[in-house]
């Protein structure tokens, strides 16, 4: 497959989005909710770039992280129309979370001053990273957005502390403004009465009953500390694929499609 | 006689028994609608329809119900029933008050009633009284703005309202 990037020509052997072409290219596009272990979603935008399909005459302003790389298409990364979209979307990101030190310095990068727009004291950019490791990573599916529009949130079903979640903490590893945080008052709260809360990694299944025998939340687990020592990186996405405890048997199956919403 | 009350003590605790694997009687309600769907959760638009038909509202335990049997985690449900308007989570009074808020009613002075409306049920918009007597909402337009402003209260149409009315037009609904 043949394409042209930035008018460089390269070629390409399999599907793959725009945004992996551009990436194995060497060409850096800026994304926010883009993660290789999840489907694309399309939801930040910050990866917009414009595409020519091969016999057309128009350029089309297309999400890269959802647009399967065709023979002959040809992409530009950086044309300024491209750069002034990603200003005004981050200049909108930074009117919803003004407060946001990664949206702060995100608009920095751009170069985005004050935005035009009111000033909202919000921290989630609704980049969906957290819902869809829930379910389709941990398999646990137990937060999801509600409404829609200027209401639209993360939250539990029906708002209330649902039994599905494990307490594992994927969705506070993800996201990429700190909007969501671990409750640890909580966490230790859940420890304390020992049987009363399933053991998070008995769950997600990396403990079977051959490497401990407890199956709650201890109070002391050391795991937990050797887990992070271990991996650098959060349990779920160290053993992605590998997954296979309770929570995991209930996990999205995946459609094949993608970005569907 | 003896032997047909025991049978029916046994059906009645069977159903109770039963409702989580869907055999219930709001189970059988629920199976039926599911069925009706041919148990597909890529329909489930179509199935949270036919439940608020049949309830009025999204019951909770049954959301939790249909969210075992076809599968599907209850977060996406959640998402479906919040994002959709016309989908319900709370039960609906007895009367339903709908005040049309339409461009004539509007500047005919729908917002004054809809105060007058509040002051008198004591809830707000989109709000059911404790009693369930009202549930009360804004629609856009009723479609019969020469009698704004307009309200619907169940199937009857009162128009050419003023504040001063309310009381009396809703007296009359228990």
């Amino acid at each position: 497959m043949r394409y042209t990037i930035n008018g460089k020509k390269r070629t390409a052997r399999g599907k793959m989005t725009v945004l992996e072409a551009a990436r194995s290219a060497g060409i850096d596009i800026p994304s926010l909710c883009d993660n290789d272990y999840l489907e694309p979603y399309g939801a930040c935008r910050l990866c917009v770039v414009e595409v020519r399909e091969k016999g057309r005459k128009g350029w089309r302003v297309v999400a890269s992280c959802l647009y399967p790389l065709k023979e002959g298409l040809e992409i530009r990364t950086d044309s300024k129309l491209i750069l002034q979209h990603r200003k005004l979307l981050v200049e909108l990101m930074l009117a919803r979370c003004s407060g946001n030190r990664y949206v702060r310095r995100l608009a920095k990068r751009f170069g985005v001053k004050r935005p035009r727009f009111g000033g909202g004291d919000e921290d989630c950019i609704m980049c969906g990273l957290c819902v869809r490791v829930c379910s389709e990573i941990v398999g646990a599916a137990a937060i999801g957005f509600s409404s829609r529009g200027i209401s639209r949130k993360v939250e539990t079903p029906f708002g209330i502390d649902s039994s599905k979640c494990i307490a594992c903490g994927a969705c506070t590893y993800v996201c990429p403004t700190g909007a969501i945080n671990m409750e640890y008052e909580r966490v230790i709260e859940l420890r304390k009465n020992e049987k009363e809360h399933m053991c998070r990694y008995t769950l997600m299944g990396f403990l079977d009953e051959a490497v401990c025998m407890l199956n709650y939340e201890c109070a002391r687990c050391e795991v937990d500390q050797r887990m992070r020592d271990r991996f650098d990186t959060h349990p779920a996405f160290a053993m992605h694929g590998r997954l296979r405890g309770a929570a995991a048997a209930g996990r999205v199956k995946r459609t094949g499609k993608k970005g569907v919403k | 006689m003896v032997r047909d009350t025991e049978h029916e003590l046994m059906g009645i605790i069977e159903d109770m028994l039963s409702v989580k694997e869907g055999r219930g009687p709001n189970g059988r309600v629920i199976n039926e609608i599911l069925d009706r769907n041919g148990n597909d959760p890529t329909r489930i638009v179509a199935i949270l329809q036919c439940l608020q038909d049949r309830f009025g509202y999204l019951p909770r335990e049954e959301l939790y119900l249909i969210s075992d049997l076809l599968g599907l985690p209850m977060n996406r449900i959640y998402h479906l029933a919040t994002f959709f308007k016309a989908f319900k989570l709370t039960p609906p009074g007895r009367n339903t008050i709908k005040l049309c808020m339409g461009t004539a009613c509007h500047v005919r002075g729908a917002g004054v009633i809809k105060d007058a409306i509040e002051r008198y049920i004591g809830v707000s918009v989109g709000g059911t009284t404790a009693d369930f007597r009202f549930s009360f909402e804004t629609v856009r337009c009723l479609g019969c703005c020469g009698l704004a402003p307009v309200m619907t209260v169940g199937d009857t149409v009162h128009g050419k309202l003023e504040p001063s009315m309310i009381r009396k037009v809703l007296e009359k609904y228990r």
